[in-house]
């Protein structure tokens, strides 16, 4: 098949291929993105093997590998897998992941064994069901509508197009029954149809997909552009939008990687491997879903904290306190690194100064900031105090965790329901706060 | 008894034993509702395998086997990771780890035949297929020793399993080191996928986890008896799948056993004496059957005059006529009525039994009105109907904790 293809130009074999492979998966991942969502990914990985016997019993009745027949065989047996298991799950009582494997390895099983058995005679690449043919996809080019385009490309267009016209149809059925079936139901939207239809394109894209990408990569296909366009958006139109575009693009990569002059694999193959790494970069670099992006808030937080922290005590050290500043941010879990980052911060911002003995004191508007943090801290005592039977000296804890979370507005309502108190349970003075305004 | 060879012997032996060892190992992820993991790290498996090839540069079988246990590992990290760290549940995760795992090995596989349409396709599909005709001794040592190790675990280690199968939350919450047991089991999980691999492939291994632990959970509700019973069956399976080879027959094993797990697998979804349909059918007769006696005896019960013309109760309980003539007759043998002309009457037993049955069902009113909250579990129980002596503040066991949703 290489060799048959070498008689076309390097662009249009590069340019057809990525775009037979980009829209095959650009059509698994639009309704991938509804398997995800809807916690049913697994059924792909059941469709995909459980169409076998169908098409071993179209190419039984048919010869070939291609064609009609093959197409509706195999489109039957993965409704009648995706039926089957459901059957088992409603009626059975079997759990739902259970009864998919159940339903795919025998349905599998008997594929494998009708075409041991009868097709071994019969000159077919039964590989093609396992890898899929892209690397040498049909080039017999055709014509349609006065256009020249390669065999395959139709077929695959035509999904897309298919899952794409369906989407967009149903869309508010889709969205409704995918995030909340009881109030689709209970408005009359049929979820039920909608399960069904579903799973239908879904069957049939896995049937058209298998022919290009083979059984097992249609599942990557179907779930993994969908997991990363999740980690990069929360809303539901960009996330296909996101699930197409990275399918398509990881075609155009996957093709250049597997070239013969990169690392010469399979394209297949290096499609979803391409995947797989976008996810990975999702994983870590997603804007705020991402590994990356909760560390950096994590650490803002607890930088913000530590500072806080820090204020907090040299206050109290004015007030007479006896206190050592590093048992008490021991205390509250802050490492002896942010702590220390946070007395540089402070005194680049000028909350802070140091003596010449290296003490360090609050300069005026580190005192503000630092009047805020001890205001929240003991009126949220207080609070404690009138409205829970806790002793008195169950009240710091919790204060000093919430004291970081109370703004102005809240400081103020505090201070008013318990009418502008002067001094917390301990009887020391709660800071005027900010003028009792609005 | 045919006459068996030791080559035959070797696979029966060797596939049984991955049966059962399978089968147990199975049952806990089943009952994690799990069950398509192991088919994950069967695939995930193969770029180890893959990379074990490039760099131990010839066939040797041990490092093979350790590339697809430490690829087994990764995948799980990777799930695992996934899992907690990320929005993905598990079920993309797994099928995630599965499919990009899987083609990361397709790619090394092509790496290694250099190009496209190499000679490793086959080897990849006796991946997938398994060879289980071509097992080794050494491949039956291992599998043995899997076997042992597997139930060894499972005896040591059966309280904390069990508690983890089936409330991880619980499990964490009284002091257990739940994700260290969890992580222990989908470790047992990998080692029984890797041992297996070679014998019997990636569909194979991923049938094995999980049909003979689905078809045991028809018969039984207690963990003992259901792991028994799962490795019961995956044996079985193994043995009715290797035997038509082993007669000559040219079939391959691998399909044979999944079919073989499929059949036992319906036999216990008609038959099985917990949860199979024909059980479930009875149950649902059994209480039917009741609900239509209490139903005549109730009707009989309510009408004015005593003599109950037949015509006037079949308009009133609106039976098809072949219902009411059955239980008339049964109501006559049991002495509750007894049949005049074209009439019905109440003796005195069925009188008795007709306000007993009128006093529950008002106590059970009462009660469902006075706890609307509870109706839900009150129904799930199926309590019988309660006394009418105790009381609407009936402690049913669903107030005091049980059934609770």
């Amino acid at each position: 098949m290489i060799l048959l293809a070498q008689a076309y130009s390097p662009e249009y074999l590069a340019f057809w291929t990525i775009a037979i492979g980009g829209t095959c998966a650009a059509a698994c991942s639009l309704l991938g993105c509804f398997l995800l969502l809807r916690r049913m990914s697994l059924l792909g990985d059941a469709l995909s093997h459980g169409i076998l016997p169908g098409i071993a019993l179209a190419v039984m009745v048919t010869g070939t590998l291609t064609g009609p027949v093959l197409f509706l065989g195999a489109m039957a047996f993965g409704l009648l897998t995706a039926l089957l298991a459901q059957v088992l799950n409603h009626q059975g009582g079997v759990s739902e992941d259970a009864s998919l494997g159940v339903v795919f390895t025998s349905l599998f099983a008997l594929g494998v064994l009708l075409i041991t058995r009868f097709l071994r005679h019969v000159e077919v690449d039964t590989h093609c069901i396992f890898f899929g043919l892209l690397d040498g996809v049909a080039f017999n080019p055709t014509t349609y509508f006065g256009w020249e385009v390669p065999e395959a490309y139709p077929t695959q267009a035509l999904t897309f197009l298919l899952a794409l016209g369906f989407i967009l149809l149903f869309w508010k059925e889709l969205k409704l029954s995918t995030f909340d079936p009881a109030l689709a139901g209970a408005m009359g939207f049929r979820p039920g149809l909608m399960h069904f239809l579903l799973i239908a394109l879904v069957a049939g894209t896995t049937v058209s997909a298998f022919a290009v990408v083979g059984s097992i990569l249609v599942l990557a296909m179907l779930i993994v552009p969908p997991a990363t366009a999740l980690l990069l958006t929360d809303r539901l139109a960009p996330m296909l939008a996101w699930a197409a575009g990275l399918a398509f693009s990881a075609a155009a990569l996957a093709y250049w990687l597997a070239s013969p002059t990169m690392l010469a694999s399979t394209m297949a193959g290096m499609m979803a491997v391409v995947s797989g790494a976008q996810l990975l970069l999702a994983v870590l670099f997603a804007p705020r879903h991402g590994v990356l992006a909760r560390l950096v808030r994590r650490l803002r937080l607890s930088l913000r904290i530590a500072i806080e922290e820090v204020l907090a005590s040299l206050y109290r050290r004015e007030e007479g306190a006896p206190t050592a500043l590093e048992n008490e941010f021991r205390s509250h879990g802050l490492s002896h690194w942010l702590t220390r980052l946070a007395f540089w911060r402070l005194r680049r911002a000028r909350l802070i100064r140091a003596d010449q003995d290296g003490t360090y004191h609050l300069t005026p508007p580190g005192r503000d900031r630092a009047l805020e943090v001890v205001r929240a801290h003991r009126l949220w005592e207080s609070f404690l105090n009138r409205h829970f039977d806790l002793p008195p000296d169950h009240l710091h804890a919790p204060a000093s965790r919430v004291e970081h979370f109370i703004g102005p507005q809240l400081r103020g309502e505090l201070a008013r329901q318990l009418d502008q108190p002067a001094t917390d349970p301990h009887g020391r003075v709660i800071p005027p706060g900010e003028s009792p305004s609005s | 008894m045919i006459g068996i060879s030791y080559n035959t012997a070797l696979v029966l032996a060797g596939v049984a034993l991955l049966g059962g060892a399978a089968g147990v190992i199975g049952c806990f992820a089943v009952l994690r509702r799990r069950g398509l993991l192991g088919d994950a790290l069967a695939h995930a498996c193969l770029p180890g395998i893959c990379l074990a090839f490039l760099l131990a540069g010839e066939r040797n079988f041990h490092v093979l086997l350790l590339g697809a246990f430490l690829s087994g590992l990764v995948g799980i990290g990777v799930l695992t990771a996934l899992k907690s760290h990320t929005r993905l549940k598990e079920d993309a995760a797994i099928a995630i780890v599965l499919s990009v795992f899987y083609a990361l090995g397709v790619v090394l596989l092509t790496a290694i035949s250099h190009g496209p349409g190499g000679v490793n396709r086959a080897g990849l599909e006796s991946f997938l297929l398994g060879q289980a005709a071509s097992m080794q001794f050494a491949d039956l040592r291992l599998i043995i020793g899997l076997t042992l190790g597997t139930l060894l675990l499972v005896v040591l280690l059966y309280k904390e399993f069990k508690l983890v199968a089936f409330d991880p939350a619980f499990a964490r919450v009284q002091g257990w080191p739940a994700l260290a047991l969890d992580l222990a089991l989908q470790l047992m999980l990998v080692l029984a996928v890797v041992v297996g691999l070679p014998a019997v492939g990636v569909l194979l291994m991923a049938a094995l986890l999980v049909i003979p632990a689905a078809a045991a959970r028809f018969w039984t509700d207690r963990l003992g008896y259901l792991l028994f019973l799962s490795g019961g069956f995956g044996m079985l399976a193994g043995m009715m799948g290797t035997y038509p080879s082993a007669r000559g027959e040219n079939l391959a094993t691998g399909p044979l056993v999944i079919l073989a797990a499929a059949l036992l697998f319906l036999i216990s979804l008609a038959l099985g004496s917990s949860r199979g349909l024909v059980r479930r059918w009875l149950r649902q007769r059994g209480y039917q059957n009741q609900v239509q006696k209490q139903q005549l005896l109730d009707a009989l019960f309510r009408f004015p005059q005593a003599p109950v013309p037949e015509s006037a109760l079949r308009e009133r309980l609106h039976w098809p006529a072949r219902r009411l003539a059955y239980w008339l007759r049964h109501g006559q043998k049991e002495g509750v009525l007894v049949r005049g002309v074209g009439t019905v009457q109440l003796t005195p037993i069925g009188r008795d039994r007709a306000v007993d049955y009128q006093a529950r069902k008002e106590h059970w009113q009462a009660l469902l009105l006075r706890h609307p909250q509870e109706v839900p579990a009150l129904l799930r129980l199926d309590l019988p109907p309660p006394d009418p002596g105790l009381g609407t503040e009936v402690d049913s066991p669903s107030l005091n904790g049980r059934g609770q949703p």
